[in-house]
């Protein structure tokens, strides 16, 4: 619906002008639907299949767009399990990201090299702290709520 | 030079640019055959040539701020999640006691705390669904004005909840 919108506007404008490619434009079905569409660009793009590291980190996101609320609504009482998992998924999360970052933004070998190693020792001492946060303390969610939580009347751990 | 020959309707399109998707919109052509090719960072030779101006000068349209905004929260959360990560290492007490330490200084930091973590989760969880959509459907969600539009969506949910928690206490 947008798309045939979208088309007619741009090829009808681009008709009524008076341009050098007026005569020569041609026309094409002012709708496609997205089966149609979904076809075409399946048969005139071909990309690379994705790596196994770019599936752990689009499974990485799915999982922690349906693990964060979770956490939050289970928190304190039901979320051991949801913390553990996400003691592994959030430095994960980080650092395929910021791999990315530093790789779009650093060229220089040395530099970037020396820029993943110090992302990589972050994320394992990240992970450890974690750890520590869900067996010694409150655990990862219910560290994210200690900022709303009126500790001089409830307690921290309820 | 830009304000001596430009009409004052011209100076009004321009700075409609960043929020009208059919200014874009125009310019989109038909999708020819091609292949995604990348150069990998290795194959940069060491001489470089400087890169002529644009962030200085052009006008961003929309879904380019969403999208560096995605990145700089994705970024800040990471610094959180490992400064507290790393913090707690070789922490004597427990997170409520620094939280509460932290809170007693000035009146004003419970709310400033709250939205300083509200606001970069919410826009990284919201912008995030918003990219996952487009991972799985393409060909269907990724066009220009729906780009505008979910980028509309994602500003205010983003305001209304972070601002929402942000002077809420439980």
């Amino acid at each position: 619906m947008f798309r045939s919108g979208l088309l007619a506007a741009s090829t009808t404008r681009m008709m009524t002008r008076s341009s050098p490619l007026a005569g020569r434009m041609i026309v094409r079905a002012a709708s496609t639907t997205a089966t149609q569409q979904r076809q075409t660009n399946q048969s005139t793009t071909s990309s690379p299949a994705p790596s196994t590291i770019y599936k752990i980190y689009h499974y990485s996101s799915y999982s922690l767009l349906a693990l964060m609320p979770l956490g939050w609504a289970l928190a304190p009482a039901y979320s051991m399990p949801i913390d553990l998992v996400l003691n592994v998924i959030i430095p994960v999360h980080t650092y395929l990201g910021m791999e990315a970052i530093i790789g779009d933004y650093i060229y220089a070998p040395a530099a970037r090299y020396s820029a993943k190693a110090a992302l990589a020792v972050v994320t394992v001492l990240m992970t450890l702290g974690l750890y520590k946060l869900n067996t010694k303390d409150v655990g990862i969610s219910q560290s994210v709520k200690l900022l709303w939580k009126d500790t001089t009347t409830h307690s921290a751990r309820k | 030079m830009l304000r001596t020959t430009l009409s004052i309707s011209a100076r009004r399109a321009i700075i409609g640019a960043t929020f009208r998707p059919h200014i874009i919109a125009r310019c989109a052509s038909s999708t020819p055959s091609y292949t995604i090719v990348e150069t990998k960072p290795e194959e940069i030779k060491k001489k470089q040539y400087p890169t002529s101006p644009h962030l200085t000068i052009y006008r961003l349209p929309l879904p380019a701020w969403l999208s560096i905004t995605f990145r700089g929260t994705g970024m800040a959360l990471s610094a959180v999640f490992a400064g507290v990560g790393i913090g707690m290492l070789g922490a004597s007490h427990e997170l409520v006691y620094y939280i509460n330490q932290l809170q007693q200084l000035s009146p004003l930091l419970p709310a400033l705390m709250k939205f300083a973590i509200a606001f970069p989760t919410t826009y990284h969880f919201v912008a995030g669904a918003r990219h996952l959509m487009w991972d799985s459907k393409p060909w269907q969600f990724l066009t220009i004005r729906k780009a505008f539009a979910s980028g509309y969506i994602v500003m205010g949910l983003t305001a209304v909840i972070s601002i929402a928690l942000a002077f809420t206490t439980f």
